[in-house]
């Protein structure tokens, strides 16, 4: 078992808290990351999962047992780094026997593990070159390779794939998911590319600012981000975000944004009617673009296109009214064109809405400033 | 050849500067070793009348034949050794710590190793006599490593803190997780990854002993008398010696440094530039 | 497949362990500790024979010592400092200093940058002039002295013989027993033994202009002078700041190769600053005055030091 508990973790250098107060819990076997971008803490904390800073307050804990004062190779964990930190003056062989030598295990045993792994990797025959011979990815592999001989309890990743072009990071991320499906070990992994999180994690904790956002499932990150912050930053293109006003009434929720009015029927609402100022969210494989004949519905507005962005498998259309502007997904064999006037239509079950102030998801079935629930039928957003 | 930045370099103008000053920085040198190859007469004449069949070696023979200057010359190869080995071993010590380590007052310690630099040597040279007189390190070669050391050891600090500096953290960190212990990390992969830099600092520290002078003029008289003071006495100004011994005493003095930058240049290259950076 | 990686079940992987002990403590020490431990012996031994001379150092300056007259020191305060500003023979001192100086940094300034802009470009033969460059570098001051002693020596210097030679000269000049004459030659040796170092220097600052600049220098139209003053100059403002301040600090502590070249002379012609001291330290014994000399020669050296310090550090964060 390698369940790995953060409780209240802090860190702090001089007057700068890199890390504050983040308590997460890494199930048995499963893939966690730590998503952010530079600056919002993740590594920090990985280095302090791993034993290599000190923590100013918190703790460690890993399968119930506090690890928190143990030396990093006490920890039962490997670490893969950024930019390999494979060691120049020993070659294949000697990088990946290294930690085992140090524990002292006999000569023999290490042989057999490194081999084993230099096979699992494909590195068998550059196992005698020396670390500048090899090319980024494989010395990414030896890197891995270097964990793996360890048999630790917890793998640790600190952005292993940044520093490796477009389609070997795309290969490499499919390895790791795959490795992780071998071997189970209990996996945490700091990135700052939304995408590699989405693709290989469990759970993903969103960070800012050193704290955890969010924490929760790929898809309830995707589908429920419960701050502007994590609906913005995951998922390619970003949310397409309009700002305005919401007021609930008793039959009806009416956004008034600039220059566009949208509204989505409800049911069985109580209470006085109120109103807000939110920020909408929508994605863009939600929003539907349709020609202009008919009234305008309720829940869609008129827009132009402003920009294409054909990718082949998709076109991305920037469309805008003037003063806002989303973008939307179509099928690429669309016949649109810069200028085109549209029909942009927000499905209610699809949007989000965030308290314009205070950023934290609302849910559009309540009214959020009386306290009172609904009954409602239909799916929930 | 492809003209670069500036397209006027003509082959002829950049080979003959070249040249010209090739025979600048070489001429001094390949003077005395003439001067030290012929009988004297050959070359006091005006002008100089050279001849090959005079060529000998026997000066430099009879120079180190003298027990005096062999002695010098032992003196010199001992004490430029193990200073350079004191100052690489105390001096990573010290640089280790500035490059890598959060210390308090981290910044005092290295602007004090910048200013110590700087401090002349004649500054030193009386209390340092006093000093090893107490001590009664007079002409001894521990007395020559102590005061060599310690003006060689802020260069050394310096300059090995500049390669340190240079490793990745990331690569102490991986060694860290392998199980090394912070001292293992040092001796384990932060000197074998700066191996080269820190032969770039032992030739330093090598030379800048070999070549030092006041020190050894002032603080020996007969048994620890470096090669540089020996060199000296050579050369009066009032009484004219046998030239060409002066000459090969003065070439045997240059050959050892010489000979390392030669040999290891690639190493001093790298190392004086690297270990110079603010 | 999900096959354990080690078949022979007996050895434990990386698993947690916990055994205290001393080595365990010393694993996990604290980083400040540490470095505290590394960094106390050679900081004693630099206190002990750096720190303590300099302090006694200072106390001499204030006090007057004559060993040629009596073992006895007297406190006299300022008195070293302020003789030593009024003295004649220092001013005289300081005027050779500074011509010295000025002549030495002038000269291996130019000659290290041109060396250094032709070193940088690529011509055959590259390789072998840049080791062969670095020759006066690993030569000893004393040595260099020797050498250009008989480079300009009166009876059989190559230069006399060179120039007579090619005709120049219809009988060898005495080159050294000229004050004016002996300090410019004691400068061309300096110059001699620094360039290879200021050369090394610059032209890593050159190696580190990006090509680039040139090229949109080009597009801007910008001549050839032009080029080189806002690129090529531009980019090694800190270098030479870092020379001249190099090459002076070098000036003022030029002692081993005078000595050699021209022990001070012709009479006191060639007498620099650090010469001085060595004359009042170990010729006339007036070991406080010649401390109060050295101490004045090392507030400057350290002023200067520290001022280029700071000028290329505030540089560098700027850009």
């Amino acid at each position: 078992m390698s369940r790995v508990e953060l409780r209240g973790l802090s860190k702090s250098f001089g007057s700068v808290h890199a890390v504050k107060q983040v308590s997460l819990e890494i199930p048995d076997q499963a893939f966690v990351t730590l998503l952010g971008p530079s600056g919002c803490g993740k590594t920090t904390t990985l280095n302090l999962i791993a034993g290599l800073e000190k923590v100013t307050r918190g703790d460690v804990f890993l399968d119930n047992e506090r690890i928190t004062d143990w030396a990093p190779h006490e920890r039962g964990m490997a670490m893969v780094f950024q930019n390999y930190a494979l060691y120049p003056h020993m070659n294949v062989y000697g990088n990946m026997a290294f930690g085992l030598k140090l524990m002292k295990h006999p000569k023999a045993q290490i042989d057999q593990r490194v081999r084993h792994v230099a096979k699992l990797l494909e590195l068998e025959h550059l196992l005698d070159r020396r670390i500048s011979q090899l090319s980024g990815g494989q010395q990414q592999r030896v890197a891995l390779g270097r964990a793996m001989v360890k048999e630790p309890k917890v793998f640790l990743f600190d952005e292993p794939l940044s520093n490796l072009d477009a389609a070997l990071r795309t290969r490499m991320r499919i390895e790791i998911k795959k490795l992780h499906q071998q071997l189970k070990t209990t996996s945490i992994f700091v990135t700052h590319d939304q995408e590699e999180a989405m693709m290989l994690s469990d759970y993903i904790a969103v960070m800012k600012d050193g704290d955890v956002v969010q924490y929760g499932t790929a898809q309830e990150i995707y589908r429920q981000p419960q701050h502007l912050y994590v609906a913005t930053f995951i998922g390619k293109p970003s949310m397409g975000i309009l700002s305005g006003t919401l007021r609930v009434k008793q039959d009806a929720m009416i956004f008034s944004g600039q220059d566009l009015q949208l509204s989505w029927p409800l049911t069985g609402v109580t209470g006085t009617p109120q109103e807000l100022p939110v920020l909408l969210g929508i994605r863009a494989e939600d929003i539907t673009l349709t020609t202009p004949n008919e009234a305008l519905a309720a829940n869609a507005f008129a827009a132009t296109v402003a920009l294409l962005e054909p990718l082949g498998s998709d076109t991305y259309v920037e469309v805008s009214n003037g003063s806002s502007s989303v973008t939307a997904r179509v099928e690429p064999d669309r016949p649109l064109r810069v200028g085109d006037s549209v029909v942009v239509t927000v499905p209610r079950e699809k949007l989000h809405l965030f308290h314009a102030e205070s950023e934290q998801r609302l849910n559009p079935y309540t009214n959020p400033t009386a306290n009172l629930s609904t009954t409602e039928t239909g799916t929930r957003g | 050849m492809q003209s670069r930045r500036f397209g006027w370099l003509r082959p002829t103008f950049l080979y003959s500067a070249v040249l010209l000053f090739l025979f600048w920085t070489l001429a001094p040198v390949l003077w005395i070793a003439i001067m030290s190859i012929q009988p004297e007469i050959n070359y006091v004449t005006v002008p100089p009348n050279l001849s090959v069949a005079d060529v000998s070696l026997r000066w430099y023979i009879s120079m180190l034949a003298q027990p005096d200057f062999l002695n010098s010359l032992r003196a010199s190869t001992i004490v430029a050794t193990v200073t350079m080995v004191v100052c690489l071993f105390f001096g990573a010590l010290a640089a280790y710590p500035l490059a890598r380590l959060n210390i308090p007052n981290k910044n005092f310690f290295l602007g004090l190793s910048v200013v110590s630099r700087m401090m002349p040597a004649m500054v030193l040279i009386i209390p340092m006599f006093l000093l090893l007189r107490n001590l009664k390190l007079l002409d001894r070669y521990l007395g020559l490593v102590i005061v060599y050391s310690t003006f060689l050891l802020p260069y050394v600090i310096w300059m090995l803190k500049n390669f340190f500096e240079q490793v990745p953290p990331a690569l102490e960190s991986a060694a860290r997780m392998d199980g090394c212990s912070r001292l293992g990390s040092l001796f384990r992969i932060m000197i074998p990854v700066t191996a080269p830099g820190i032969v770039a600092t032992a030739i330093f520290a090598f030379i800048g002993a070999w070549n030092e002078f006041l020190f050894g003029l002032i603080l020996s008289t007969n048994r620890a008398v470096p090669v540089t003071v020996r060199l000296s006495s050579l050369v009066s100004t009032t009484f004219h010696s046998d030239n060409s011994l002066v000459a090969a005493a003065g070439m045997l003095t240059l050959i050892p440094p010489v000979l390392l930058v030669f040999v290891l240049n690639r190493f001093i290259i790298r190392g004086l530039v690297e270990g110079v950076k603010f | 497949m999900n096959e354990s990686l080690s078949t022979t079940p007996s050895l434990p992987s990386a698993a947690p362990t916990r055994s205290p002990g001393f080595w365990q403590r010393f694993h996990r020490m604290d980083e400040i500790k540490f470095g505290l431990i590394l960094l106390s012996p050679t900081a004693l031994i630099l206190l002990v024979f750096l720190g303590i001379p300099i302090v006694y150092a200072i106390v001499m300056s204030f006090q007057q010592i004559e060993l040629t007259i009596s073992p006895d020191r007297k406190w006299v305060g300022l008195d070293n400092y302020a003789h030593l500003l009024q003295d004649r023979i220092v001013h005289e001192s300081i005027t050779r200093t500074l011509y010295f100086s000025f002549l030495t940094i002038v000269l291996s300034i130019l000659m290290a940058l041109g060396l250094a802009l032709i070193l940088n470009e690529p011509f055959r033969g590259r390789k072998p002039v840049r080791v062969l460059m670095m020759l006066p570098w690993a030569v000893a001051p004393v040595v260099g002295g020797v050498l250009w002693r008989y480079v300009f020596h009166s009876n059989y210097g190559l230069a006399n013989a060179t120039l007579y030679q090619l005709g120049f000269i219809e009988s060898y000049i005495v080159w050294l027993d000229k004050a004016a004459l002996a300090i410019s030659i004691a400068s061309v040796a300096t110059t001699w033994k620094s360039v290879p170092f200021l050369t090394l220097i610059m032209l890593a600052a050159l190696q580190g202009i990006p090509e680039q600049l040139y090229r949109a220098a080009r597009m801007d139209g910008a001549g050839l002078w032009a080029r080189f003053r806002y690129v090529t100059l531009a980019h090694l403002r800190n270098t030479l700041i870092f020379s001249i301040v190099l090459q002076t600090i070098v000036s003022l502590q030029t002692f081993d190769l005078i000595f050699t070249l021209t022990r001070g002379g012709p009479g006191q012609g060639s007498v620099v600053l650090s010469y001085l001291v060595f004359i009042n330290a170990f010729e006339r014994l007036s070991l406080g005055r010649a401390s109060a000399m050295a101490i004045l020669l090392a507030i400057f050296i350290i002023l200067l030091g520290s001022l280029s310090f700071l000028s290329t550090m505030s540089r560098n964060e700027r850009t």
